[in-house]
């Protein structure tokens, strides 16, 4: 076995591992180190004896390993053997609908009893635990992993329109804990169709979780279902057409129905096709053939369309209303899908639309205003327009924002005047759709200003609109410039999320302000027992602080508004900012409450309404649905501000709210002089066709202020116009994308600009104005069908001239802009003038494509588009058990019976894999090394006594035995002995006692030893050496041995003591 | 054995014997902790009201889920169940009635739910309104010597309305405003005798008035300092009468004379710590003197006496 697999393989066997080294690293520098201790201890360490030199080297070779373990970090592999089991459960549209297969009311309570009682398995140990995870289209947690099933998490909606197993597996991964054995139970119909299911299987492969499935079978027999609409992407006025619906039956015998086909036009009229021949029909009656295999074939239904008169978008929907199976005579009566042939009425709808060319539109979006605030004063426009040739569709904001992608490609441009975005304005959506349909569909935009454009109309926060614009809308802050200040008071925290919607909203609102604006945050801490600033009210700069502070926001629950009101006009201290100390032209506060806060004082309102400070309140999630709080009203009637509200349902609208109530201190850059007006200068080296052949245009009565763009490295920006003594941007015109823009920052209307109104050179500057951003019309030698093919989006443009034949070897790529927004595509040739590419088409809408071509004969755009109208959730008619097979294999689970818990066991330990938590202990090896080498030192550097050892822990077991030992009660007569013993020696004591002893004398270095008290040698008497010459031995010393020895030597010197005894009692 | 090492010994015991008496007994000012954060039995998230049952000296209380749990005096999870509707909000209040019953106020659906101890649900009644016996945010309910109910509202209403026995209207005091007899908020009530105590939550006083609604007093104005109060919201008395005030914006519980509105004590200060409290909203006391503080912030019960 090779050294790496081996010393692998011993470590799993034990508990421990290191997390620096590998196994065999550990071994190999023990022995690199370990040999020459071993070597050279043995050399170096001879004295010390064998004992004593082996004890050091093997204390040395403890330091190494525990140094090497040290180093090696060594840590301690808990096993855990607890199973948890995480369950996951589909929720998608399909299985809620086409799934029956259960003993229930509902699938939910089919589940539910599946769960508890394969909970309740005797297999299962005190400590297992059992959570679920519901997903559709995403995955939730419904119940956290737990010794119980907790279901009152919230569940994911049902029916979601997608399946994301991967999503549900990797978010089951991600919820396991580490201390216990890991099993997931997918129960699903196997229709996956979205996420990276090959990924989440590795993944789950990787960490040793099996995947046990619970396959949810079914099968539609009886459906029809609409499978493909194809119609032209272009056609021209007055030519008719056909379109081809394909339809697919899962019946093995004959179905009859109606095919209903229904045309809306570009200004959104229905009528339906009519057939028959006398056209009298609206439905075609037809009857779908069973077609191989095994009934599954397509079904063509091709259908005229009649010439249409006018140009634009026309939509088709065609539906399938089912009849009956057709069957053999004599076959019994059938009822439901059995008879009709058809289950599901999800798909029996399918769209399509065709674009038709004609003369070019253009959509007026007019939201102009008098000084008095009516409407009408925009009609200037498309009056003059009309006089140029040019006709307006003129339109409101609502209108606007009905609009879809596919809606907007009716026109070549689009004005936008005095039109604001965000709440009351364009939505979010829609300026993300107007950018689409200028940079990537070669559409046209002409924005013009008025009091509620640009900057003043909150379009700085527009997200990507703005980009397609070529001024900026925020004023360099080198501008002296009004500024506006601005106070928030958040107590968002008793909605769903409410901390993040807080900050989301103020977030927002503070993207609105300029650099130069004031802004400050107030909400109720906590900690501080009263309402407190957030930020204090200072200018915003660069936005950075302020935001860092939203971020650190803690909302608290805050009990009045009094606190609230009383902080953001006074401050908290004497010379604290506030309100009334600042020197803002607009002040403005904004208020997002549940509206259970108490009340202001009437004083702070008076106040408010003496300084011309407003206040607009937004009621969130009031505690009595649909009922407005009574205060947040009166606050803001009180303050000529807003209230709205109650916002119980789509916190989505928060943020844009908070955008127009900030704008509201960014009416200053609207900038008027009605008395003289601004004087308009050309800027001549600005070359552009929109003011060619004008001269000495009046001065408009006010404008708002934008920049010119700094950051653009585009050389085809055009600003022939500016204003005003600063210069500012009047008319700028560029190219963004396939399209174009201009904007124009005073407006159309008598309102700022009476005297172009009157002037004859005012049709002539907005035609001209118009020309130069209005799209292009098509090329008529191109065909161009977009069908959908499972997942994805068709393209098949054939290139033919009626003069050349076929268009070869041409370059056409573009994009797709669909429901997950804009996605490349490249057409290849794949034959004489044919060229296919395809792109995602999972999500349900509108995919609008603009592709550009270049060949021989120039380039131009192609518009083409297609309508996904359902999911796949519906259209797998039977659920994927193979699917669910591979997923139990690849991970090393079961496939489970459906709903039959006493066979599900969920917590066998079979196929786990043992989990294992490292815990570092290398820290505790550090006080063991250093007790190591002070033990390496001392065994060299200290002889020990063992003797000595062992009399001390004699001594001491014995002291601690005179504690624990009981003593025998002695005899009296015993005790008397003691006494009689006890008295003598006091006696005796009492008798040799001399009374104090002398200093002894200093002892002669030079003399001998002498006994006292004897005379002569007193080696002649306890015998030993003398200072004579020993004499000659005169026989052989008998061996005594060391008993022999001791007591010889033990009886000398008894005796010499009893010679000195004699010699003291003078005998 | 030396007569030092002796006394060496007999020293060590003395110390150990007091170390061992000194951890079987409770000093007077420990912090015992009850509930940690969770939807377990036991366990809460931002309890906001809690209740002394004397009966069997057991406590209930209530938190941002809309649980109901019993607990008993050591705070162990007893029982529990969850209020019928909790979409709009849930109760701030609870109190035990004379019958041994749980009257819960239903603050956010605008009524009164009665509960047995067991957690039957026995009646209810109240509507959302500004009418004679219907509700906008009940707070609190208190009962006389005479079983005649208290209930205490805020929203628009701000008042107490006083109900018999059996639920009938009979008569209401106070209503929004600063003045005297007025309430921004009126959070808590207590009854003692013939006075009720009612914690003046947005004014941030306590008021006093006669059971029929006679205006008596005012006690306290906003501030730190003893006798002051930010935002009082739970209310209860000690066994000598004192009132035990549990101050939302200050972070603590103050011991108040109730004759006086002299501040005597105060206990806990901001934090996250044992000793600590974040927006504390209700508070009882026990038959021991033992003061229980809902500390709602930091997701416990805690446990001290003054």
């Amino acid at each position: 076995m090779p050294l790496v697999t081996w010393t692998n393989s011993l470590a799993l066997a034990w508990p421990c591992d290191l997390e620096f080294l590998r196994p065999g690293q550990f071994l190999a520098l023990l022995g690199l180190l370990g040999v020459p201790i071993v070597l050279l201890g043995a050399r170096s360490l001879a004295g010390l004896g064998p004992v004593r030199r082996w004890v050091a080297i093997g204390l040395r070779l403890l330091v190494l390993l525990m140094f090497l373990l040290i180093i090696g970090g060594l840590r301690w592999q808990r096993r855990h053997k607890d199973v948890e089991v995480i369950v996951l459960k589909d929720e998608s549209e399909s299985v809620r609908k086409l799934f029956r297969d259960y003993q229930a009311n509902s699938f939910d309570e089919a589940v539910n009893h599946y769960l508890d009682v394969a909970s309740a398995s005797r297999q299962r140990q005190p400590d297992d635990r059992i959570g679920v995870i519901g997903f559709a289209e995403n995955a939730t947690i419904e119940s956290i992993p737990g010794q119980g099933l907790r279901r009152d998490a919230k569940p994911i909606e049902e029916g979601g329109r997608a399946t994301d197993i991967a999503g549900a597996v990797q978010l089951g991964l991600a919820t396991f804990q580490h201390n216990a054995m890991r099993r997931m139970l997918l129960m699903s119909d196997g229709n996956d169709n979205r996420g990276d299911l090959e990924a989440a299987l590795a993944a789950a492969s990787s960490q040793k979780v099996p995947i046990d499935v619970m396959p949810l079978d079914y099968r539609i027999e009886h459906e029809v279902l609409m499978d493909r609409f194809i119609a032209p992407s272009w056609k021209n006025e007055k030519e008719p057409f056909t379109i081809e619906v394909f339809l697919r039956s899962t019946n093995t015998l004959p179905v009859t129905g109606k095919l209903f086909v229904q045309m809306i036009d570009s200004t959104g009229r229905p009528a339906a096709v009519r057939f028959g021949p006398n056209a009298d029909l609206d439905y075609k009656a037809i009857t779908i053939e069973p077609g191989p295999p095994a009934g599954n074939g397509l079904h063509r239904e091709s259908i005229t369309v009649p010439a249409l008169e006018s140009a634009g978008v026309y939509r088709f929907a065609a539906t399938f209303e089912p009849g009956q199976i057709i069957r053999p005579s004599g076959s019994p009566p059938a009822t439901g899908p059995a008879a009709t042939g058809a289950t599901l009425s999800e798909n029996k709808r399918i769209e399509a639309f065709t674009f038709v060319r004609g003369k070019g539109k253009i959509l007026f979006v007019d939201n102009f205003i008098d000084k008095n605030g009516q409407r009408g004063s925009g009609k200037a426009l498309p009056d003059a327009l009309a006089a140029e040739g040019i006709e307006l569709e003129t339109a409101t904001i609502e209108q606007l924002n009905q609009l879809d992608l596919i809606s907007l490609q009716n026109y070549d441009a689009v004005i936008l005047g005095n039109v604001p975005y965000g709440y009351g304005g364009v939505d979010a959506q829609k300026a993300d759709d107007l950018a689409s349909y200028v940079h990537d569909m070669g559409g046209g935009l002409v924005m013009i200003g008025g009091p509620n454009a640009f900057g003043a109309g909150n379009w700085q926060a527009s997200g990507r609109f703005q980009d397609i614009l070529p001024v900026e809308m925020e004023i360099p802050a080198q501008r002296s410039m009004p500024k506006g200040a601005l106070v928030m008071v958040i107590h968002s925290c008793e909605m769903p999320d409410g901390n993040t919607w807080g900050e989301q909203c103020a977030l927002k609102a503070i993207d609105t302000l300029s650099s130069a604006d004031e802004v400050g945050i107030i909400s109720y801490g906590w900690n501080k027992g009263r309402a407190g600033w957030d930020f204090p009210l200072a200018p915003v700069g660069s936005g950075s602080a302020v935001r860092n502070a939203v971020r650190k926001m803690q909302l608290g629950d805050m009990p009045d508004f009094n606190d609230t009101l009383n902080l953001a006009l006074n401050g908290d201290t004497p010379t604290g900012p506030c309100l009334l100390r600042s020197d803002a032209r607009m002040k403005h506060i904004i208020i997002i409450s549940d509206g259970d806060p108490a009340a202001p004082n009437g004083d702070l309102i008076k106040i408010c309404q003496d300084k011309k400070i407003s206040i607009s309140t937004i009621t969130v999630y009031t505690h009595n649905p649909g009922t407005k709080s009574a205060q947040m009203v009166e606050m803001a009637e009180q303050t000529k501000g807003r209230a709205y509200g109650p916002i119980e349902s789509n916190p989505m609208q928060l943020p844009q709210i908070f955008i127009k109530e900030a704008s509201i201190v960014r009416r200053s850059l609207i900038y008027e002089d009605m008395e003289h007006g601004i004087p308009v200068a050309f800027i001549g080296d600005e070359a552009s066709d929109a003011v060619k052949g004008l001269r000495d245009l009046p001065s408009p009565l006010g404008m708002v202020l934008t920049a010119r763009r700094t950051n653009t490295a585009q050389n085809d920006l055009r600003i022939p116009l500016v204003a005003g003594k600063n210069k500012d941007p009047l008319l700028a015109q560029w190219q963004t994308g396939l399209g174009r823009s201009v904007v124009f920052t005073s407006d159309a209307t008598a309102r700022w600009a009476p005297a172009w109104v009157a002037s004859p050179a005012y049709g002539k500057f907005w035609a001209q104005v118009i020309r130069s951003v209005a799209r292009a019309p098509m090329s008529s030698d191109f065909d161009i069908r977009t069908t959908q093919v499972g997942d994805k989006g068709k393209i098949v443009v054939e290139a033919l001239n009626k003069d050349t034949g076929f268009m070869n070897f041409m370059s056409i790529f573009g994009k797709v802009v669909g429901p997950s927004g804009p996605a490349d595509v490249r057409l290849v040739q794949t034959g004489p003038g044919a060229y296919e590419g395809e792109f995602d088409a999972r999500d349900p809408g509108n995919y609008v494509a603009l592709l550009s071509y270049a060949g021989k004969r120039g380039g131009g755009s192609l518009l083409t588009g297609m309508v996904v109208t359902s999911t796949r959730e519906l259209r797998d008619l039977s659920s994927n058990d193979a699917l669910l097979a591979q997923i139990a294999a690849c991970t090393g689970g079961k496939v489970l019976p459906a709903f039959d818990p006493l066979r599900a066991h969920l917590f066998r330990r079979e196929g786990l894999n043992i989990s294992v938590s490292p815990l570092p202990v290398w820290e505790r090896l550090i006080p063991i090394l250093l007790a190591l080498i002070l033990l390496d030192v001392a065994g060299r550097r200290i002889a020990w006594d063992w003797a000595a050892t062992r009399r001390f822990f004699v001594g001491g077991a014995d002291y601690v035995r005179s504690f624990t030992t009981t003593r025998s009660v002695e005899s009296a007569g015993a005790i008397d002995a003691l006494r009689s013993v006890r008295g003598q020696a006091a006696e005796t004591r009492a008798q040799t006692a001399p009374g104090p002893l002398p200093p002894p004398a200093r002892p002669d270095p030079g003399a001998k030893f002498q006994a006292k008290g004897v005379e002569g040698d007193i080696t002649s008497i306890v015998g030993g050496a003398t200072d004579k010459p020993a004499p000659a031995a005169s026989h052989k010393i008998e061996s005594k041995g060391l008993g022999g020895y001791t007591s010889s030597l033990l009886d000398a010197k008894r005796r010499a003591q009893d010679e000195i005894r004699r010699k003291e009692k003078g005998e | 054995m030396s007569t030092s090492s002796v006394i060496y010994l007999r020293l060590l015991s003395i110390v150990i014997i007091c170390l061992i008496l000194c951890g079987c007994s409770r000093p007077s000012h420990c912090v015992l902790t009850w509930c940690d954060t969770g939807w377990g039995d036991g366990q809460v998230v931002y309890p906001r009201a809690i209740t002394y049952a004397p009966a069997d000296d057991s406590f209930f209380i209530v938190d941002r889920l809309a649980r109901i749990q019993h607990l008993d005096h050591e705070g162990k999870f007893l029982n529990g169940w969850r209020m019928p509707q909790w979409q709009q909000g849930k109760p701030v209040g609870l109190a035990i009635g004379p019958d041994g019953n749980l009257y819960v106020p239903d603050t956010h659906y605008n009524r009164v739910v009665v509960y047995s101890p067991q957690g039957r649900l026995l009646r209810q009644w109240g509507s959302f309104g500004r009418e004679h016996g219907q509700f906008i945010y009940p707070t609190d309910i208190a009962f006389d010597s005479q079983g005649r109910i208290f209930v205490s509202e805020y929203g628009d209403n701000d008042r107490v309305q006083v109900f018999d026995s059996a639920g009938a209207w009979l008569y209401q005091f106070g209503g929004f405003g600063r003045g005297d007899g007025e309430f921004s908020r009126p959070q808590s009530l207590l009854i003692d005798g013939d006075l009720v105590y009612i914690t003046d939550a947005c004014n941030h006083r306590l008021c006093v008035f006669k059971t029929d609604g006679k205006f008596v007093r005012n006690m306290g104005h906003v501030g730190s300092g003893l006798g002051e109060f930010r935002f009082p919201y739970g209310l209860d008395q000690d066994g000598q009468g004192r009132l035990v005030v549990c101050e939302f914006g200050n972070n603590r519980v103050q011991l108040v004379d109730k004759n006086s509105g002299r501040g005597l004590k105060c206990w806990g200060s901001a934090g996250h710590g044992d000793g600590q409290l974040a927006y504390p909203w209700g508070v009882a006391v026990d038959r021991w003197n033992r003061v229980v503080a809902v500390d709602s912030g930091n997701n416990r019960l805690q446990v001290f006496e003054f």
